[in-house]
């Protein structure tokens, strides 16, 4: 970082930048692959302040709305970044849901309970120590051997892999409980199943986190919209979900999520659980 | 000596590799060269039955929901594992032995030319440990979540990373070899 900067300071041109592009490669390329496979999958209680994320959901919202020329684009701009969340989500807390509950990454799931709050000391050292080995690997420079024993590799502790969820009810709670609470702290409020359309469900939150401070329409819930779709596509169900405002019980910025599965999935359902 | 795959979405190979415990899986020199360009049809050809087993039920009338598929279709005797993950990726192997390679080589037995090679190739086809075969795969998915964590991968990308590549052969040296 050091040297780049004099650089500048003599020759601000565009020369001088093409230098620090072209420096970059080898040392980011080292550093940030081995991260990504050293660093552990178990859940740490590292939360972001909910002001820094609403700073950067507006910044990304507004930069989106400029570049956007109709509101149909903003909002399947917005859902697409999403989208690649859902995706991510849906392999993360599956595999952690696969470790067995008295590792620290279960208690991401329902926070409220006292337990957890208990363990949270023991989890804190756990993932501590973890980062320390790791760091005083990729020192050293051999990582070779620590693997399998160190929290980098937390398959050893698996016993059964968490099956796949192949109905769509199954999916939809993992929806409703786990991923809500991963990304908003609290399962959602309810998940209804439409009475009138066999392929639609409702997921419903009473207090959106991410658009809390934006007023107006519902167009930037499009966001969790995405991430809703991308988790359930990339499982094998592929559908819509849009955002709507229903006010309910002094809720005024409650939203449902409607769910609309395509018609190959009630047709799967309907050939693999006829009886159902 | 292994043939391992990772098939992404719109069963494309998004990462292919030789494992073995020796210098000759590199480029999959350790395999005859007839032998090594068909490989890849090999594995297409059996993910129609990764497709009906993910969805399948199992032989108790079960759903098949289990991430490791297990032994799932031979191949002229030769047996081929897979494993699916909770986004649909696929993994799938097609195991050797050193005295099937040695006789592949040699030209003892052709695969390619007749019915009879079948029962050859499956008299001295390697047995799969089913234990270790599991555990390979569930840690080679550990740190497929892993490259999927990176912001700048992108599902169904290939996976170029040299140190995806070391670990996979470092895994594979300590559950199937």
């Amino acid at each position: 970082m050091s040297q780049p900067e004099p650089q500048k300071i003599i020759d601000p041109s565009s020369s001088s930048h093409k230098k620090t592009v072209k420096k970059l490669p080898t040392p980011l390329n080292t550093n940030a692959s081995s991260c990504i496979y050293t660093q552990s999958l178990a859940f740490t209680k590292n939360k972001v302040s909910l002001s820094a994320m609403a700073f950067l959901f507006q910044e990304m919202v507004s930069t989106i709305y400029k570049n956007s020329k109709t509101m149909a684009e903003f909002e399947a701009k917005l859902n697409k970044h999403g989208f690649g969340i859902g995706v991510r989500l849906l392999e993360l807390l599956n595999f952690r849901a696969s470790l067995p509950v008295t590792t620290n990454s279960r208690s991401s799931i329902f926070p409220s309970s006292s337990s957890t709050s208990a363990q949270n000391p023991s989890n804190s050292t756990v993932s501590a120590s973890g980062s320390g080995a790791a760091g005083g690997n990729s020192g050293s420079g051999s990582t070779t051997d620590r693997h399998s024993n160190g929290p980098e590799s937390l398959t050893s502790l698996i016993n059964t892999m968490k099956r796949r969820d192949l109905k769509i009810l199954d999916i939809l709670q993992f929806v409703h409980g786990t991923v809500w609470a991963y990304l908003f702290d609290h399962p959602s409020d309810d998940l209804v199943k439409s009475s009138e359309r066999s392929n639609e469900y409702m997921i419903v939150d009473n207090m959106p986190v991410f658009t809390q401070f934006i007023p107006g329409g519902v167009s930037c819930d499009f966001y969790v919209c995405g991430i809703v779709q991308g988790f359930l596509t990339n499982a094998g169900f592929p559908c819509r979900v849009t955002p709507h405002r229903m006010p309910q019980d002094g809720f005024d910025r409650r939203i449902v999520y409607l769910v609309q599965f395509d018609k190959q999935v009630l047709e799967r359902e309907g050939l693999r659980f006829g009886s159902n | 000596m292994n043939y391992f795959v990772i098939v992404g979405p719109k069963d494309k190979f998004i990462y292919e590799t030789y494992l073995g415990n020796s210098k000759d899986t590199v480029g999959g020199s350790g395999f005859p060269p007839h032998i090594r360009d068909l490989l890849p049809f090999i594995l297409h050809s059996s993910l129609d039955l990764v497709y009906a087993n993910k969805w399948g039920k199992d032989s108790e009338g079960l759903d098949n929901s289990r991430c490791y598929l297990g032994l799932l279709d031979f191949f002229f005797g030769l047996p081929i594992t897979a494993y699916v993950t909770y986004s649909g990726i696929m993994f799938l192997m097609l195991h050797f032995n050193n005295q099937i390679l040695r006789k592949l080589d040699t030209g003892i037995i052709d695969p390619t030319s007749n019915s009879k090679t079948a029962k050859q190739l499956a008299a001295i086809a390697p047995r799969v440990k089913n234990g270790y075969v599991e555990v390979f795969y569930r840690e080679v998915h550990e740190l497929y979540i892993k490259t999927l964590m990176n912001p700048f991968y992108h599902m169904g990308d290939p996976i170029t990373s040299p140190l995806f590549s070391r670990k996979v052969h470092r895994l594979s040296k300590r559950y199937l070899h």
